[in-house]
C-alpha cells in the first residue's frame, strides 16, 4: 500500500481500493492487450491476468456475458478485480460488479489505453478521426485490414471481399502503428506498411505510452482514470457519457 | 392503396435477393414484378424495405455482420435505381424534406446512407450532408434547406454527445421548434434520445422510415 500511496499524485484513490492487497489483484483483459501487458508483467510480478478472446470486438452483444463468466470464475479468489476493457461499443454495458466491486478504465475503447492517457486519446481523435490504429495485438490476431480481408475472401470470395473491405475503410486516410516498443517491431512495421499500401492509406507510426496499461496492472486506481463499480451495480453507458456530455453542454 | 391481397410469396424472391446481396440479378427481379403490374410502392415496401428490416434485425442479433449489411445495401440501391422512375409516377404527395448527416468526429455512414436511401424510396426529399458534420454545418444546412426533419447519426460512444451539441446549436439560433430531430446509430438508444431532447429515435433504417412519417404527421 505504501507504493500505491506514493503513486497517487494527489488524485483521490477509489475508496474501495484502499487496504486491498496488491497480490490479490486480478485483471481480466481482452487479448489485444496481451503483448503490452505481458511486457509490463515482467516488471510487475504477482498480478494475474486472465485474457479473453479478442473476437468479441465484432460481436459486442456477446461481450458482457463472456466477461461476466470470467468474473464469476475468479470472484471467490480475487481481492480486487480490474477489467482491461473499454466501453467497446457498449459491449461491457450490463456487466455486474461482484461483491468486491469492479475497477474499470474510463476509456471508450482500447486505443485510449495504448495511447497512455484520456487526454492524448481525445486529442488524437479530434485532430484526425480518419486514423485506423494498429497495435501488436491487432496484428497478431490478424485483426488488421489485411487479416480481415483474408477472412472475408474465404467467406465471400475475392472480389466481394475486396469491395467490402474497401467500403469499410473508405473514410480512413491513415493507418497508424502505435509503437510501444513491444513485439517484433520490424515485422509489425512491415505488416502495418503493407496494410497502408494495399488499401492506399498513408502510413504513420506514433509512439505508444504504456503508463495507462501500467496503472491497469498496479494502480493507482484514481477516479481520474478509472470507474469503481460498487458491488451489485452494473456498468452503464451513462457513466462514460457524463463527462463528455458536460463538455458538450458547456 | 396497392395490392394488399398479394401473398408474401410474390415478393419472396426479391427479398431473398436483398438478403443475399445479389446486386447483379436484383434489377431484373424488380422489372419482372413491374411487368406483372405490381405497384412500385408495394415492391418497395413489401419486398425491399421488409428485407432490409430483416437484415437489420439479424445484424442486431449478431447473426450477420457488417459485410452482409453492406452487400444488402448495395443490392437495395441497385433495385431502387430500377424502381425510382416508377415510384415517382405513383406518388400523389411529397414526403417532406429531410436533412441528414453523421456528427462531427464520426466517419461512419453505412447506416446513415441506408436511412437516406430508404427515405428517398418512400418519397422524402433527402439532403445528405455526409460525415464528420459539425453543429455549425448542421445549423447552416437547416437555414438553407429548411427541412421538416433533421436526422443525426453517431456510431461511436465518443461522438454521441455531438448530437446534443447540434440540438443546442439549433436552440441558440431559434431553429429548434421549426423542425423535428431524429437520432440513430448503433450505440444510441431511446433514453439517450430523450435525455438530449430529440423528438425520436429509430434503431434501424426501417424504423427510421416509420418514425420520419410519424414525425411529419406531427405525431
Amino acid at each position: 500500500m505504501a507504493q500505491l500511496a506514493r503513486n497517487t499524485g494527489g488524485a483521490e484513490l477509489l475508496s474501495e481500493e484502499k487496504g486491498i492487497q496488491a497480490s490479490a489483484r486480478l485483471v481480466i483483459a481482452c487479448r489485444v492487450m496481451e503483448p503490452e501487458l505481458e511486457q509490463l508483467r515482467k516488471e510487475i510480478p504477482g498480478v494475474e491476468v486472465r485474457y479473453i478472446e479478442q473476437a468479441l470486438h465484432r460481436v459486442p452483444q456477446n461481450m458482457a456475458a463472456r466477461v461476466q463468466e470470467e468474473i464469476e470464475k475468479v470472484q471467490n479468489i480475487a481481492g480486487l478485480i480490474v477489467l482491461g476493457y473499454g466501453l467497446c461499443s457498449n459491449g461491457i454495458v450490463g456487466v455486474l460488479a461482484p461483491p468486491q466491486g469492479l475497477v474499470v478504465p474510463r476509456v471508450h475503447d482500447c486505443i485510449g489505453l495504448f495511447l497512455g492517457s484520456l487526454e492524448r486519446y481525445k486529442s488524437c481523435f479530434s485532430e484526425r478521426p480518419g486514423t485506423y490504429y494498429l497495435t501488436p495485438g491487432w496484428v497478431a490476431e490478424s485483426r488488421d485490414p489485411l487479416g480481415i480481408l483474408e477472412e472475408y475472401k474465404e467467406r465471400y470470395g475475392q472480389e466481394t471481399a475486396l469491395w467490402v473491405m474497401e467500403e469499410e475503410l473508405k473514410h480512413y486516410t491513415h493507418i497508424a502503428l502505435i509503437n510501444s516498443g513491444v513485439g517484433d517491431l520490424e515485422r509489425l512495421r512491415a505488416r502495418a506498411r503493407a496494410n497502408a499500401e494495399y488499401f492506399g492509406k498513408q502510413y504513420e507510426e506514433i509512439p505508444g505510452d504504456l503508463s495507462y496499461l501500467r496503472k491497469l496492472l498496479e494502480g493507482p486506481y484514481t477516479e481520474r482514470d478509472f470507474f469503481f463499480i460498487a458491488p451489485g451495480q452494473k456498468v452503464t453507458q451513462e457513466r462514460y457519457l457524463e463527462e463528455a456530455m458536460a463538455c458538450a453542454c458547456s | 392503396m396497392g395490392h394488399e391481397s398479394l401473398p408474401d410469396e410474390t415478393f419472396q424472391e426479391l427479398g431473398e435477393a436483398v438478403i443475399c446481396g445479389d446486386h447483379v440479378g436484383i434489377g431484373e427481379k424488380v422489372e419482372r414484378l413491374l411487368e406483372r403490374g405490381i405497384l412500385a410502392g408495394d415492391i418497395l415496401q413489401r419486398g425491399l424495405i421488409r428485407a432490409m428490416e430483416s437484415i437489420g434485425a439479424r445484424f442486431k442479433r449478431g447473426e450477420v455482420f457488417i459485410p452482409e449489411v453492406l452487400l444488402s445495401a448495395r443490392a437495395m440501391n441497385q433495385a431502387l435505381r430500377v424502381l425510382e422512375p416508377h415510384l415517382a409516377g405513383e406518388r400523389f404527395q411529397k414526403g417532406g424534406r429531410v436533412l441528414i448527416g453523421t456528427v462531427k468526429g464520426d466517419l461512419h455512414d453505412i447506416g446513415k446512407n441506408m436511412v437516406a436511401t430508404m427515405l428517398r424510396g418512400v418519397g422524402f426529399e433527402v439532403t445528405d450532408l455526409g460525415i464528420n458534420v459539425s453543429s455549425e454545418q448542421f445549423v447552416r444546412g437547416v437555414e438553407s434547406y429548411k427541412p421538416q426533419i433533421l436526422g443525426l447519426s453517431a456510431l461511436l460512444t465518443t461522438t454521441m454527445p455531438e448530437m446534443a451539441k447540434v440540438i443546442q446549436a439549433l436552440e441558440a439560433k431559434g431553429l429548434r421548434n421549426l423542425l423535428k430531430v431524429m437520432v440513430g446509430g448503433a450505440p444510441v438508444n431511446q433514453k439517450f434520445a430523450t435525455d438530449i431532447g430529440a423528438d425520436g429515435y429509430a434503431q434501424d433504417a426501417g424504423e427510421a422510415v416509420s418514425l420520419a412519417k410519424r414525425l411529419l404527421d406531427g405525431r
